[in-house]
């Protein structure tokens, strides 16, 4: 019995420490030895709108660029704005599908990695790479000042941003001529602090816009475009 | 040394023997957590139905988009059960995971739905883990510590099966091991079971106390929650907008929002110390259903709330659930007598058995804590 009700509390003791903030008993056990155990089962992080509640909004935009089949000539598109979808899904809508936060969590990962990353490293991420293999601008990131660490986020989420560019210009504007490359760009937006006659509202503030170059048009199957599409068609209002 | 042998040792000894009785003599909050497996259950039934016309794009063949942040999957034994590019046999899998939790909400071989439930609703999310949120965790964390207790002794197919076992038990019959077990009768012996349901229950318990204590530490340190405007960013938010006139609504009262954001903290903060009293312990309950119920209208996140809802339920005493339970069964009696068409069979009243209880022990609980301590025996 006594044995049992131990491992029960030690466990607890565990969990307690890991989601606690930072103190000596917490540091003195230590990250590592604790991660060994939480993870990846028990984890989990109670910090949720804290200290800093979630105030920004962020948005994700795609374009193309579309070749002409017959002419030849290439035009690139307007951009799309993907997050405007999942604000659709959300309105109005008490159980929203998980698909709400598909470009939002997307574009968070973009600018947490960009936040990490040193000025030098975040002008080279305007730079096209359509013709260059991206592996390419991995190796200038990692040859410049600054985290590895982000530049390795970077370009995971890149490839996904890509990824779903890709996968929204061919729903969007596959029928219009060959898509020969795609760019994303995101931006954000805070809400104005609290005041009480609340003269300025999220709406008023002008989005911080981030730019990144155009990227290869990355080859998907017919069948994930047709899928992708219960997504990419859903009706933004 | 009298004087601390009488204050000190005694108190601490009656204690202890105290905790030793609370963990041996019965399976605790047994109708609570029958509660908890219900409502958990219809959050997973929530996540699987509310998602399933985005379900290819989420998690599906038509999650190739995630595809570069499964590198770091540390799930990837579970999730490699959905990784599948056929959308029909997805969808077949998918259903599959519907039909057990529609099984552990109905209490239907329990167990065995649980241990299935919680390492397929861990394949799945997980496979995405970008779209998912702290929902997704406490649900398999307490999904894996409901597996070694008894969620299923009311309110479930199993405990109807159980009890025609009982029954053949009284009757005098010998039942073989399969036969047991195809009863769900115990074929481990009570005493173990008892304890692993009772220390697994502490085990849950403390974590519900982690997550908001911890939750309400990390609020109090913010500024924005101490000026008691906190909700209202997030709630000016498109992506927690799911009635942005209502969150408007809500935070233009200076006033109000305070009381709200001061709500939001201090039930958190406070709910592992309100549970001690038993007017404090109702209250907080209470606060707690508002918070959630709150949190699942304004913000979209139903699923998380009703998960941590299930697993506050177990804190409303036996006796509540029995007075709930009691309250539902005269409603459904008096829409019954009214004439009005109830889907229902006719075993509806019949009660579950009592488990593993001596007859007269309703009575015994209802005795305070001094009354049981002067009938132990003096060591």
């Amino acid at each position: 019995m006594w044995p049992l009700l131990a491992v029960v509390l030690i466990h607890a003791l565990i969990v307690g420490l890991w989601v606690a903030p930072s103190t000596a008993f917490r540091d003195a056990v230590g990250y590592d030895r604790m991660s060994e155990y939480i993870h990846p089962w028990f984890e989990q992080n109670w910090s949720l709108f804290a200290p800093t509640p979630r105030r920004g909004e962020v948005m994700f935009e795609a374009r193309a660029y579309v070749v002409d089949g017959e002419t030849g000539e290439g035009e690139a598109t307007e951009w799309a704005e993907l997050t405007a979808i999942e604000d659709s899904l959300i309105r109005g809508t008490p159980a929203p599908p998980r698909t709400m936060k598909l470009t939002r969590r997307t574009a968070d990962d973009l600018h947490g990695a960009r936040n990490d990353m040193s000025a030098e490293q975040r002008d080279l991420l305007s730079a096209n790479y359509f013709r260059t293999p991206i592996e390419e601008l991995r190796e200038i990131l990692e040859d410049s000042d600054g985290d590895s660490g982000a530049v390795d986020r970077y370009m995971r989420a890149d490839e996904v941003a890509t990824l779903i560019a890709t996968a929204y210009a061919d729903v969007t504007w596959g029928d219009q001529g060959e898509i020969a490359r795609v760019q994303y760009r995101t931006s954000s937006r805070r809400v104005p602090p609290y005041s009480l006659d609340q003269d300025r509202t999220l709406e008023d503030m002008e989005p911080t816009v981030r730019d990144y170059g155009w990227r290869h048009h990355l080859e998907l199957t017919d069948e994930q475009v047709e899928l992708f599409a219960q997504y990419a068609t859903t009706e933004a209002d | 040394m009298g004087l601390l042998r009488r204050h000190v040792l005694a108190p601490v000894l009656s204690w202890i023997r105290a905790l030793e009785d609370w963990l041996l003599s019965e399976r605790r909050a047994l109708r609570g957590l029958a509660a908890t497996r219900i409502l958990v259950g219809i959050g997973a039934l929530g996540i699987l139905l509310s998602s399933f016309p985005a379900r290819h794009v989420a998690w599906g063949p038509g999650s190739f988009w995630a595809e570069p942040m499964r590198e770091t999957d540390e799930f990837s034994a579970l999730t490699g059960f959905f990784a599948t590019d056929s959308a029909v046999v997805f969808t077949l899998e998918y259903l599959a995971l519907i039909a057990v939790s529609v099984g552990f909400i109905l209490g239907w071989r329990t167990r065995a739905m649980n241990v299935v439930l919680v390492l397929g609703m861990t394949g799945l999310v997980e496979r995405t883990a970008m779209l998912g949120n702290q929902g997704d965790n406490i649900m398999r964390i307490g999904l894996t510590l409901l597996v070694f207790m008894s969620v299923a002794e009311h309110w479930s197919l199993d405990a109807r099966r159980r009890a025609r076992g009982r029954a053949r038990l009284q009757a005098g019959e010998r039942l073989s091991l399969l036969h047991r077990l195809h009863y769900g009768l115990p074929v481990l012996s009570v005493w173990w079971t008892t304890l692993l349901h009772n220390v697994l229950l502490i085990a849950l318990a403390s974590q519900i106390f982690i997550l908001y204590t911890a939750s309400a530490l990390y609020k109090v340190q913010g500024d924005l929650w101490q000026s008691g405007t906190g909700l209202y960013y997030p709630l000016s938010l498109p992506e927690f907008g799911v009635f942005p006139a209502l969150n408007e609504l809500l935070t233009a009262n200076p006033f109000l929002l305070t009381v709200m954001t001061y709500f939001s903290v201090f039930v958190q903060l406070f709910f592992a110390v309100g549970l001690l009293h038993p007017v404090t312990r109702r209250l907080f309950l209470l606060g707690v259903i508002g918070l959630h119920g709150g949190i699942a209208v304004l913000m979209g996140i139903p699923w998380f709330s009703l998960a941590m809802l299930a697993y506050d339920a177990i804190f409303v005493t036996d006796r509540s659930w029995r007075a709930i339970e009691n309250a539902v069964r005269a409603g459904v009696r008096g829409v019954r007598r009214r004439g009005l068409p109830v889907a229902s069979d006719a075993d509806e009243d019949e009660s579950p058995p009592p488990e593993g209880r001596l007859d007269g022990q309703g009575i015994r609980r209802r005795q305070t804590i001094a009354e049981r301590r002067a009938r132990q025996p003096a060591r």
